[in-house]
């Protein structure tokens, strides 16, 4: 019978965190890029969680990291909305292909 | 313990938290004669942040979770501090009227976040530290000007911020998942580092960890391959932020790495070592090599804080040596070089950010040309710190890389680094020729072209004063820099206390046993 | 890799073999699922005859007639209101852990282990707790009077 163990979260961690970035390279629009960062970011959770689970150690720094990664990820969120509508009163949209002005 | 007690150590980054708080609020004020004064409130905040800094001397944080201090936090909190009211000064016009409350406030935040990073002994303050440090340069971005291309460059420098924070702190996990523990160094009991010093860090989770760890802070530094988002931030953001952004993150990014290194006790596997021995090759030699096709003078002085990484990051690869002077010794090189290079490079921005060209910012290399013509203490503040920034002496920028270079012959001939590190100086050497090509070319553009129309002075007496202190800390550092280097050698003694074996074992294969400290 | 230095339980399981027995069925009903639904459409799709028209693509009896794209595009507004409304429904996660333990300090009167040898009670949670919300407070106030609050 398969038993699941800390592997297994690890390989889900890894597989959101691989989505995550793969949803940043790939979406045009600012807020599925903000969608990736997420995505990664809860893989992190994921893994803190896990070792907390599955450490012999006492304590819950893990539980307690992974309380800060959210809050965090939420601070990050606010902020990438306020760029975001910070470009939308330049360019009118927040596809982020149409930001050209930087030549690099 | 009294509460007082247990804040005393933290009093600096209170005196800013308030300050943050009283900055925000005022800025909201309908009075014009209230948002006036936040500027000169953010400067009274800042010296009064010196002020606590220099009391409290008695660094005893044992009530505290999480922080910890020693010589490497009290350098710097004062190099940040002092630099933080230049900064201020240079900045000091840049927010239009009604948005001072943020922009001063958030440089206060960033500011803080870069004294926390130096104090902090839990993986979950260091990854906070950071994001303290660089969440608000996001904002900072697009309020410093109100064109597309301020909003462009902010998004751009936030979704690659956000990722490098996200990788790093997925590293963090592996790290976390090693020791079971998220403290980094404990005189007893658990910690990452007596996890080291037990396991080494060849096990499979440390690599992962400190390699994903390590790339996230790289972003911060700007070193190759995490590098692509700086030209076009400092292209889009306004000239004196750019300042900024040239030093708040990487002294930050330098501070968490010398931390993460001292950890590992400075013990790298070869593979990471080797890693980092190619980055800082590719940094240099990509940030100089592009800089020689820019012509817009933003991204020439881009390119080149990406060079200077690479040069920083040899100092990071010798490590600390203790028992013999300063010149041989790779961190306190490393925290030497970055407060010239944040000084020299505050300067070249203050100076094109006290131009106008047909009321537009100047930028490019030819709307600067003439410029000794139409201000010349403004050209001769250029050319020192484009002197400074190629290291030539009589500048301060020369003994930066001289102690940079020279710190990577201190291995002794039987470690296994001593000969990469010996090409790596070499490689450094030959690139801060080339550099020399295109910090020539600002130079010349100043002095040898003729001047073209429109070419105007602008900024006030704050700015102004600013940057005349930035190059004059050139030249003055340059005569008698015997105080800042002492203070960066007694700096690292704290950080190498766990390395003392690293020169007496080099050469063999060191046992993780060898490294465990004490 | 040194499996001993690993401070997991759930480490080991890095050497085990993941046993796939009990995956076979599942994958077996999945694959079958799959193969039901499209041998079904494949198959309809060749018998059907095919005839096209504005009747036959018209709404089925009691079904709305459709006015517009509904991935239209919200009003910026809502950004506002997005921004807000994470900021400080997610800051309440940090109530949570300290909810559990100021619960015990005030209910049994214990106290918690500090790191240099003393102790705190219930008070200095409170009071910690009340710098937090005054903090969260400069927030709110800076946004009021920034008018995020108001539609207009």
């Amino acid at each position: 019978m398969l038993t699941i163990g800390l592997m297994h979260y690890l390989v889900l961690s890894a597989a959101i965190f691989c989505c995550g970035i793969f949803v940043m390279i790939t979406k045009r629009n600012a807020i599925g890029i903000l969608i990736g960062v997420e995505l990664v970011l809860n893989s992190v959770n994921v893994n803190f969680i896990a070792f907390d689970r599955y450490s012999q150690q006492p304590g819950f720094d893990g539980q307690i990291t992974a309380l800060f990664v959210i809050v965090l990820a939420a601070a990050e969120a606010a902020v990438a909305v306020a760029i975001c509508m910070n470009l939308y009163k330049n360019i009118n949209t927040i596809d982020v292909d149409r930001g050209d002005a930087l030549h690099g | 313990m009294t509460l007082t007690e247990m804040l005393m150590p933290v009093a600096p980054e209170l005196t800013l938290l308030i300050g943050v708080c009283a900055v925000f609020l005022l800025g909201v004020s309908k009075r014009p004669a209230v948002r006036s004064a936040i500027a000169p409130l953010t400067l009274v905040i800042l010296l009064g942040s010196l002020v606590a800094t220099a009391m409290c001397s008695d660094l005893d944080a044992s009530g505290l979770v999480g922080l910890a201090f020693d010589e490497l936090t009290g350098y710097v909190r004062w190099i940040t501090l002092a630099m933080g009211v230049l900064l201020l000064l240079v900045n000091w016009r840049v927010p239009t009227d009604g948005e001072q409350g943020e922009y001063f406030g958030l440089m206060l935040c960033s500011i803080a976040g870069v004294l926390l990073t130096a104090s902090a002994n839990d993986l979950v303050v260091l990854f906070f530290a950071i994001e303290l440090v660089s969440v608000p340069t996001y904002v900072m971005v697009a309020l410093s000007r109100t064109d597309q291309r301020a909003s462009e460059a902010a998004l751009k420098y936030f979704f690659l911020g956000a990722l490098s924070a996200a990788v790093m702190v997925y590293g963090f996990s592996f790290l976390y998942g090693l020791a079971g523990t998220t403290t980094m160094m404990a005189s007893g009991g658990d910690s990452l580092q007596a996890t080291f010093a037990e396991v080494g860090a060849i096990n499979a989770f440390a690599v992962v960890g400190l390699l994903l760890a390590m790339a996230g802070l790289s972003f911060k530094v700007a070193v190759v391959p995490f590098h692509a988002y700086a030209p076009d931030v400092y292209e889009g953001a306004a000239s004196p932020l750019t300042g900024l952004l040239g030093f708040l993150p990487k002294l930050a990014g330098f501070v968490a790495l010398i931390r993460l290194l001292t950890v590992c006790h400075w013990a790298l596997p070869d593979s990471l070592m080797w890693m980092m021995w190619i980055m800082a090759v590719a940094t240099m030699i990509f940030g100089n090599v592009l800089a020689l096709l820019q012509t817009n003078v933003k991204r020439i002085l881009a390119y080149s804080s990406i060079s200077h990484s690479g040069y920083m990051m040899i100092g990071l690869l010798v490590g600390p040596v203790l028992g013999e002077g300063p010149m041989h010794d790779g961190v306190a090189a490393v925290l030497f070089y970055i407060v010239i290079y944040g000084l020299m490079n505050l300067g070249a921005f203050a100076v094109l950010s006290g131009l106008n060209v047909r009321g537009e910012a100047a930028e490019t290399l030819d709307d600067l040309a003439g410029l000794s013509r139409r201000a010349p203490m403004m050209a001769i503040a250029m050319a020192v710190c484009a002197f400074s920034l190629m290291g030539f002496p009589p500048t301060a920028g020369f003994l930066g890389k001289v102690y940079i270079f020279s710190s990577a012959f201190s291995l002794s001939d039987a470690h296994p680094f001593h000969g990469p590190l010996v090409t790596l100086a070499v490689i450094g050497v030959i690139n801060s020729a080339i550099g020399a090509v295109y910090y020539l070319r600002i130079a010349g553009y100043c002095f040898l072209r003729e001047p073209g129309d429109g070419l105007k002075r602008v900024g006030g007496v704050m700015p102004g004063l600013g940057l005349a202190v930035c190059s004059l800390a050139m030249i003055v550092l340059f005569i008698r820099p015997t105080d800042l280097v002492n203070r960066a050698k007694s700096a690292t003694a704290s950080v190498g206390s766990s390395v003392v074996t690293r020169v007496a074992v080099a050469g063999a294969e060191t046992p993780p046993s060898d490294t465990r400290p004490q | 890799m040194a499996a001993e230095g690993l401070r997991c339980s759930g480490m080991n399981l890095m050497l085990m073999q993941v046993d796939f027995g009990a995956w076979k069925a599942i994958g077996f009903v999945v694959a079958l699922a799959c193969a039901t639904a499209a041998g079904a459409l494949i198959l309809a799709h060749l018998v059907r005859p095919a005839k096209k028209g504005p009747v036959k693509d018209s709404i089925y009896e009691s079904g709305m007639p459709v006015f517009g794209d509904a991935r239209r595009r919200f009003n910026v507004r809502f950004y506002i209101v997005a921004m807000l409304f994470l900021l400080f429904d997610v800051e309440v996660v940090f109530l949570w852990p300290w909810a559990v333990v100021f619960y015990r300090a005030a209910t049994t009167g214990e106290t918690v282990a500090t790191p240099d040898g003393g102790s705190v009670g219930a008070g200095f949670m409170l009071g910690a707790m009340g710098i937090f919300f005054v903090l969260l407070l400069v927030g709110f106030a800076y946004e009021w009077r920034k008018d995020a609050f108001q539609w207009d």
